[in-house]
């Protein structure tokens, strides 16, 4: 009997060293990863922090949303156009409308643009836009921003 | 406010916790306050997420007031539970008699603390890169939540966000800090969560230490600390960041209770499974694991061990009903009535085959998960050699029944099976693995030391 118990202690001995020997091994590249991290979080603006995210997914130019949120109100509707070109031009529209619609908010999305809403449309052709339109920008090659007259 | 706020909704947080914890009788001095301080703060933020869970379905929104509000209701509740429960024996920790194991407790403490700094360090200055999950369905419903003055159906509300049936637990308390900090700026999110999250490190030290020796308990929390399957996800703002918190507590209070009959600790083990199960979907299914597994091993105490689910059958209940009420669609990668479709299931075999291998390899990894989980579970099979019947098969429970939880979620899932798990294994194993770390030091003290009580 004795000796099946210190054959279970040296089991769970044997586990203990395992486990705190892997962390041990993972603990000087952690730290490093985290105090590296850190200090390019501290060395770059908060609006680069912000749009961090969309580079991550693969947005190329995340900074449309910012030039977006400036040209739409914060109280107003808008919908998203997606042109047929959308794929070609724009790689990255997967990730970059549902960025833009995070991004976005309090303005709310809505499914169509009724007149004094706003339209942000991805790589549209001018025959796929709507009549009518007002205030337009091309925020980024491809990325439009316009108001529903 | 800025991060002024988000300091301010913190010390909030850690002062509706001690107040909980001393109304159920663990807090009732000084030295208890320093020492379950880490509790206290993941307590009165998961207590804090709950009832602004329930506020939200009520239809009321989240602002600083109502957060203020519901830290009073804590209070007040907390002071009435605190003159009829009788505090019970202190959960102290002492420092081991002799130099050699005093100077692994004081190593370890190092670089516990160096951990602590550097983790708060990156939440504080997070580069925001969240995972695309975060910021489309978690921080979005935030903002819906906050912008919006609660579970708006309008045009952009919650009903086109991604997956609108998810529990609100992670939108109410992401709400509360874009409150007290002032914006909806979600670098404000990591600091919250963050901070949760090396509470959660204290948290543990202050639960294991009395019953393994500090010794064991502050090494065991550095481990967990840099185990990839936590460290990873400590300011990502995905909903299994909230979810390792949450499973891993309950099961280690779980495993305390069924160890030391402290109904105390079952009291924050059903705090954290109603929290958990208004964070994720897939968190009743954790909870309903963990109630299983307890429910199994708690012979003769049945009774009480159903007290530590039904608060989170009861708010999971409220959840689903809103969401029925409201018709907001449900999830559209898996439908769990298809495992009454016998038909439908043959038809899907090879998706368990595919899910098992994954999820095995995710949980035996070295690389990512320090091998916890085949360790944990070898280690509750030398506890039920021990003839520990209980803490053996409560630890196995809590262990297996996820994982064979997340197996049928695959089974029945109607996406690609190698997109839907390929997408899917990392984040949801994590919680399984850390509280398979938390609870492995407990574990192993008890298939050592077979005659302890």
């Amino acid at each position: 009997m004795r000796q099946r118990n210190d054959a279970v202690g040296w089991l769970v001995a044997a586990v203990a060293i395992v486990l705190l020997g892997l962390a041990a091994w993972h603990l000087p590249a952690k730290f490093r990863s985290w105090w590296d991290e850190a200090r390019s979080g501290h060395q770059v603006t908060r609006l680069q922090r912000q749009l961090y995210a969309a580079r991550v997914v693969g947005v190329q130019h995340p900074e449309f949303v910012v030039t977006a949120a400036k040209a739409i109100p914060r109280t107003a509707r808008y919908a998203i156009l997606l042109g047929a070109d959308a794929k070609t031009r724009l790689p990255d529209y997967r990730t970059a409308v549902p960025f833009a619609v995070y991004w976005l908010y309090p303005r709310r999305v809505v499914n169509f643009a009724a007149p004094g809403q706003w339209v942000l449309a991805f790589g549209t052709k001018e025959s796929e836009l709507p009549d009518g339109l007002t205030s337009r920008r091309e925020l980024i090659p491809g990325v439009l921003v316009a108001r529903q007259g | 406010m800025g991060s002024a706020g988000i300091a301010l909704l913190l010390i909030g947080y850690l002062g509706a916790g001690l107040g909980l914890l001393a109304g159920i009788g663990l807090v009732r001095s000084r030295g208890d306050a320093l020492r379950f301080s880490g509790l206290a703060l993941v307590s009165g933020w998961a207590a804090t997420g709950a009832l602004l869970s329930l506020e939200l379905v009520a239809g009321l929104g989240v602002s600083i007031a109502s957060v203020v509000l519901t830290w009073v209701a804590i209070g007040v509740g907390s002071l009435v539970a605190a003159r009829r429960i009788p505090g019970g024996p202190t959960l102290a920790i002492s420092l081991p008699p002799d130099r050699v194991r005093r100077v692994i407790v004081g190593a370890a403490a190092l670089l516990l603390a160096l951990a602590v700094v550097l983790l708060a360090a990156r939440s504080i200055f997070s580069l925001g890169g969240f995972p695309g999950d975060a910021w489309n369905i978690w921080i979005t419903k935030s903002k819906i939540v906050y912008f919006f003055h609660g579970l708006d159906l309008g045009p952009g509300g919650l009903r086109q966000a991604v997956s609108p049936d998810y529990p609100p637990l992670r939108a109410a308390v992401d709400a509360s800090a874009f409150s007290f900090g002032g914006s909806a700026d979600p670098l404000f999110l990591p600091i919250q969560s963050g901070i949760v999250d090396i509470a959660f490190l204290g948290a543990l030290v202050a639960l294991l230490a009395p019953a393994v020796s500090a010794a064991v308990a502050v090494p065991a929390a550095v481990a967990i600390a840099v185990l990839p399957k936590f460290a990873d996800f400590v300011g990502s703002e995905l909903a299994d960041e909230t979810v390792i918190v949450q499973l891993s507590l309950a099961c280690v209070c779980c495993l305390l209770w069924l160890q030391r009959r402290d109904r105390r600790l079952l009291a924050v083990a059903a705090l954290m499974l109603a929290a958990l199960a208004l964070t994720k979907d897939e968190g009743a299914m954790l909870t309903l694991s963990v109630g299983i597994a307890l429910f199994v091993a708690a012979a003769g105490r049945r009774r009480e061990a159903l007290f530590a689910v039904a608060p989170a059958a009861a708010v999971f209940a409220v959840w689903r009903t809103w969401v029925a009420v409201h018709h907001l669609p449900t999830n559209y990668a898996y439908h769990l009535t298809n495992l009454f479709h016998p038909i439908y299931l043959i038809h899907q075999s090879d998706r368990i085959g595919y899910g098992t291998e994954q999820l095995l390899r995710e949980t035996a990894s070295v690389s990512v998960s320090f091998v916890a989980v085949p360790f944990a579970i070898a280690a509750s099979v030398l506890v039920l050699y021990r003839r520990d019947r209980k803490l053996g098969l409560f630890a196995l429970g809590a262990i297996v029944l996820p994982l064979i939880g997340y197996d049928l979620i695959y089974w029945c899932s109607v996406v690609e099976p190698h997109r839907f798990v390929d997408d899917n294994v990392r984040r949801v194993t994590a919680p399984v693995v850390v509280a398979a770390a938390a609870m492995l030091p407990l574990l192993l003290r008890r298939a050592w030391r077979p005659l302890d009580p």
